[in-house]
């Protein structure tokens, strides 16, 4: 590292690689268009590109690489799911953050920590129960842990939460981890340019053209593209998109605000949540307190954060750690997120031949980025749903097969 | 802080009102597949739209039409009738 350095500073004509390249102009055609450069849409082209050889892909942005939710959620990935459907999906996810830093030759920061969902109720420590049993019987290593085993864990934790809400036990599992967001996305936007994709920010889709119901181009602020394909991976945006196909939306917008303290020596190991006080926390490798609370009361399409957010949120924080009573917030914003009724995602082929939706992931769309990569590149390639996605189609809404994931998808991520 | 001017309680905390959702007319009736495309689906882009609001405190309902983008608050209802939805 410091020879590289070295070498940067004195060698004048070199200069560090490019992550990706951006040709200058777009081309007329491509197989597929992915809407949305964060995450998943950078995944999904990469998955394209290894696995099914489909490399004339352009993903297009509106603002820059990673500006929208990935770059904004609290990095934490778990897959302590309820529904067999979600602990499958997110147990594939996982897996395969666990090889990626390799996969892509990018340091993503991995750091498995350990992830405790506290109860301070009854009630709430039935559905860890459930949580553990069944991530159990799917070989996910989850169990019910007492209060002194969260202390142990996390020796600063006021058990007694002031007095109010005293933590009873905890849902433990081991895989939770947390990982760089921004080198999860740039680093699949290099390993997808390499395989010949085509990344182009600052390009937004205004129009995408239908023919009998067929996908046939969309229409940029950049020139028209001839495609057949079109995947949209636009939190946030996907009443949008889907309007622009002529498709109701079974997502609502809801802000999700998160905040950072001012950087601290290393002293929170583990991954803390509690679905009660409405907060989760960590320690990123820089120091900082990464912290989050639940959504917003109501629809919102803005990113603006609120006083009322980092107040109520550190109110609450305090109960559980009072020794952060002098500890500044240094930063604090909001993404948009897709709310859908059952606190699951809304994915695969739609009404529409050729629009592939990845949308609704809510507040828990980062740590599913790998997989939701995997299953829509093999379900554009094929346009055929992958197996993972069978229960995620929009339909059930129709059929009243919702996945009913609320328990675990909200607050604890 | 946000705060809404009620035309009834005068200027309150947001905070002290709970947001029932989206106001999409009565659905009493039989029709399954209208209840389903009304509860479940609809149009999601940053518009201006009529919501439910609960003041826990007063106990009563209102009805909000706000502007999804900017979160400006255009009027506010009281809602005396449970049939004040219909034709929204």
């Amino acid at each position: 590292m410091a020879l590289r350095l070295l070498k940067y500073a004195f060698d004048r004509d070199y200069a560090e690689p490019r992550w990706f390249n951006t040709p200058a102009t777009l081309r007329d055609q491509y197989d597929v268009v992915i809407i949305g450069a964060g995450g998943h849409g950078l995944a999904a082209a990469y998955y394209l590109a290894r696995h099914h050889g489909i490399t004339r892909v352009a993903v297009l942005d509106k603002g820059y690489l990673g500006g929208g939710n990935t770059g904004r959620n609290t990095t934490i990935v778990r897959s302590n799911y309820l529904t067999p459907e979600g602990v499958n999906f997110y147990d594939r996810s996982v897996k395969l953050f666990e090889g990626l830093a390799h996969e892509l030759d990018t340091n993503l920061f991995y750091t498995k920590r350990g992830h405790f969902t506290l109860a301070h109720n009854e009630s709430t420590l039935r559905t860890a129960r459930w949580r553990a049993e069944v991530n159990k019987h799917y070989g996910i290593d989850s169990r019910l842990v007492d209060a002194s085993e969260v202390k142990r864990a996390c020796p600063e934790i006021d058990l007694e939460c002031g007095g109010q809400h005293a933590i009873l036990g905890a849902l433990y599992h081991g895989p939770g981890a947390i990982v760089r967001h921004d080198a999860v996305a740039w680093g699949y936007a290099r390993a997808a340019s390499r395989l010949g994709v085509e990344i182009f920010q600052q390009t937004e889709v205004t129009a995408v053209a239908l023919t009998h119901n067929r996908v046939c181009a969309v229409e940029t602020t950049r020139g028209r593209i001839t495609t057949g394909k079109v995947l949209s991976a636009v939190a946030g945006a996907t009443p949008t998109t889907l309007k622009m196909v002529g498709l109701p939306s079974p997502v609502e917008i809801v802000p999700l605000q998160a905040c950072v303290t001012e950087p601290m020596k290393p002293w929170l190991n583990t991954i803390i949540v509690s679905g009660s006080l409405h907060v989760y926390v960590s320690q990123s490798a820089r120091g900082e307190l990464v912290m989050g609370a639940s959504v917003d009361p109501a629809e919102l399409h803005s990113t603006r954060s609120s006083l009322e957010f980092v107040t109520s949120l550190s109110d609450q924080m305090l109960d559980l750690f009072p020794f952060l009573a002098g500890v500044k917030i240094n930063r604090q914003w909001a993404g948009m997120a897709d709310m859908t009724p059952d606190f699951a995602p809304v994915m695969g082929r739609t009404a529409v031949e050729g629009f592939y939706l990845d949308a609704g992931w809510g507040t828990w769309g980062f740590k599913a980025t790998p997989v939701c990569g995997e299953t829509m590149a093999f379900t554009v390639a094929h346009d055929t749903n992958h197996r993972l996605l069978d229960a995620f189609g929009m339909e059930r809404f129709e059929r009243m097969t919702m996945l009913g994931e609320k328990g675990a998808a909200a607050v604890g991520h | 802080m946000k705060q809404f001017n009620c035309p009834h309680l005068g200027l309150r905390p947001a905070s002290e009102f709970v947001c029932a959702g989206t106001a999409i007319g009565s659905l009493l009736q039989e029709d399954s597949e209208r209840v389903r495309h009304g509860v479940y689906f609809g149009d999601a882009t940053a518009r201006i739209k009529r919501e439910w609001w609960f003041h826990r405190a007063a106990h009563l309902w209102f009805l909000i039409e706000r502007d999804t983008a900017t979160d400006h608050v255009i009027e506010i209802t009281l809602a005396s009738r449970l049939g004040d939805a219909d034709g929204v």
